[in-house]
């Protein structure tokens, strides 16, 4: 943490992240805001004023308030899909390394399988399947980062579960349930914290890809990727800040969670420090 | 070489039948009755009853894959619900759009990230390698959608430089030879239509192209440190060569290798990108069609559409392995 910290590059992405995380959890409590009773025809697509600092959308709704406000659907849809991949990733990848044999080939297969299709594009296909929506989209972006977890949680089980101190854990009597949950999971932690921070950024990404796709949030939900899908339609008639204010708000909190993620890997892996 | 090649090879199989066994089940995770969701509440019994057999939803689910995976072998990936047209047919005629801006974004991709990429590992920590650090991380950041209507925005609706879509301008024909539409201009001798393809190109190509570039001129950046570090490089610095040749002559070779794999990982990926950049500069491609596909609820489109993706994207890497043994011969299969 402290290796962190003194690094720029990382202390201007805590920065960022820190920044969406308040307008997430504070835009509720100061600012509050109903999205079904926001339309405003009269106003409709009006360029940047003092009153619409970031402009209004086509249905005249004010783009700051709904940025503020999707802050909450957009960061959540993002942690809360790596949340659920972790815990179930690293579930199968504890498992798979510490079983071992026909459970880890089975387990492995079946991740590199899911690991063979273009990430987006399977994620794209089971939202379009399963109907779109935001939990499902949080399922299909879950489903399709738990390979990275298990992959890496396995590669770590296997190297841990020959070091002595597992093994004297063993010597002394320890369950299985006990060593793994109390000696191997802890261990496996640090490369998994990489994993996390640019997992949170990618799934961002996915979630604004299947929101502009209609495939996420649904209408009058303010999200992100779904307010670029409802003005991306008016760039011809030069109505600019309709698109370029929930793209920056995506761009911003992406490169706040790869600026950590890249600092932190620098921070854990001293052979990359150059 | 020629023996990695072929157990690499054989080690696809496993792989293509876990994708269609994925693909196929696509189709059973649409929830309440397939033909219905497809239809539309409204459709007749008849009509349902046609396309669940169409679908083989009649059948018990072994022998549902089992037809599945033969018509796959016999190149028939079902047909369109609305249409009715074979989706392979489709796909083959969509295919060269998708390609040729694929393959363009990552000829930008090598073009810009690995001269990029050098200069950042050989004035390492200058302002040069923290700025180009900083857009290598933007471009990740970035979602291409966005960059895509930013960029037609600008140069297509303030600056007017160039066209915002399709792939060709309306005042030009042109005959269709491969459907790589820069090809046929060349087969067919025709300047106008050459000039006009490039023009609709470069901005979807630019806008797919921020991901790879950003990822190669990362890799580049680090191959090449690890590879300078290396002592046949002081060796090649004491025989008094000048830092250019030591550079682009002993240690690119070998800081290459990394930056082929991660360049053909892209081009498999790109497949992929270019649904959300098709749909932006309503390029018609395979993108364009699974996004209008999952619009109408035309899910044999996007069953088929995402199994030929898949399945281009595990003989990409696959070449793409191959090619390294090739390159490099301390590559065993174990």
């Amino acid at each position: 943490m402290h290796r962190l910290l003194a690094n720029r590059v990382a202390r201007g992405g805590l920065a960022i992240i820190a920044l969406f995380t308040l307008m997430a959890v504070l835009s509720p409590v100061f600012l509050p805001y109903n999205p079904t009773v926001d339309a405003d025809l009269l106003a409709r697509l009006k360029p940047p004023t003092w009153t619409h600092p970031f402009g209004t959308d086509a249905l005249g709704r004010d783009i700051l308030m709904r940025i503020l406000h999707g802050a909450r659907v957009s960061l959540g849809l993002g942690v809360g899909s790596v949340v659920l991949a972790a815990l179930v990733g690293s579930f199968l990848g504890l498992l798979a390394g510490y079983v071992g044999h026909r459970t880890d080939l089975c387990l492995m297969f079946c991740m590199d399988i899911l690991l063979a299709f273009p990430a987006t594009l399977l994620a794209i296909a089971i939202v379009a399947m399963i109907g779109p929506g935001l939990r499902n989209s949080l399922i299909a972006i879950s489903v399709v980062s738990i390979p990275f977890y298990a992959r890496i949680t396995r590669g770590e089980v296997l190297a841990l579960k020959e070091r002595e101190f597992v093994t004297a854990a063993r010597g002394l009597g320890g369950s299985a349930r006990r060593i793994l949950l109390w000696h191997i999971f802890p261990n496996t932690l640090p490369p998994l914290t990489v994993q996390t921070t640019l997992a949170v950024a990618f799934a961002i990404l996915e979630a604004a890809a299947l929101g502009f796709l209609g495939l996420g949030a649904q209408p009058p939900i303010p999200e992100w990727g779904a307010m670029l899908a409802d003005s991306y339609k008016f760039f011809t008639s030069g109505a600019w800040w309709a698109f370029f204010f929930p793209g920056a708000a995506i761009m911003l909190s992406v490169l706040g969670f790869n600026l950590v993620g890249d600092a932190l890997r620098d921070a854990l892996d001293p052979r990359l420090r150059t | 070489m020629g023996a990695y090649a072929i157990k690499r090879f054989l080690t696809i199989v496993p792989v293509l039948i876990g994708i269609s066994l994925i693909v196929f089940s696509f189709i059973h995770l649409i929830p309440g009755d397939p033909a219905v969701a497809m239809l539309g509440e409204r459709a007749t019994p008849q009509r349902v009853a046609e396309v669940r057999a169409q679908l083989g939803l009649d059948h018990p689910l072994y022998t549902q894959y089992l037809i599945y995976v033969g018509k796959i072998l016999r190149g028939d990936l079902g047909a369109s619900i609305l249409r009715g047209d074979p989706v392979l047919r489709d796909l083959v005629r969509r295919f060269p759009a998708t390609v040729e801006l694929a393959l363009s974004a990552i000829l930008i991709a090598i073009l810009v990230g690995i001269p990029m990429g050098i200069i950042a590992a050989v004035w390492r920590n200058s302002v040069f390698d923290g700025v180009s650090r900083l857009v290598a991380l933007t471009g990740v950041s970035m979602p291409i959608f966005w960059l895509g209507l930013m960029l037609a925005w600008f140069f297509g609706v303030v600056l007017r430089w160039l066209p915002t879509g399709f792939r060709l301008g309306t005042d030009v024909t042109l005959a269709s030879v491969t459907n790589f539409y820069i090809l046929d201009s060349l087969l067919t001798k025709n300047p106008q239509a050459l000039a006009s393809s490039l023009r609709h190109l470069i901005l979807p190509a630019v806008a797919l192209s921020t991901i790879p570039m950003a990822v190669i001129a990362r890799m580049t950046r680090a191959s090449l440190l690890e590879v300078l570090s290396q002592e046949y490089i002081r060796t090649a610095e004491a025989k008094g060569l000048h830092q250019g040749a030591v550079i682009l002559r002993h240690a690119m070779r070998n800081a290459l290798l990394p930056v082929m794999t991660v360049t053909g990982l892209q081009v498999g990926r790109l497949l992929a990108g270019a649904i959300l950049t098709e749909t932006i500069f309503s390029w018609p491609g395979i993108g364009l069609w699974i996004y209008e596909s999952i619009q109408a609820r035309d899910y044999p489109i996007v069953q088929g559409a995402t199994l030929f993706i898949a399945t281009i994207f595990v003989m990409v890497n696959l070449l793409t392995d191959v090619l390294y043994a090739a390159v490099d011969p301390r590559i065993k299969y174990d």
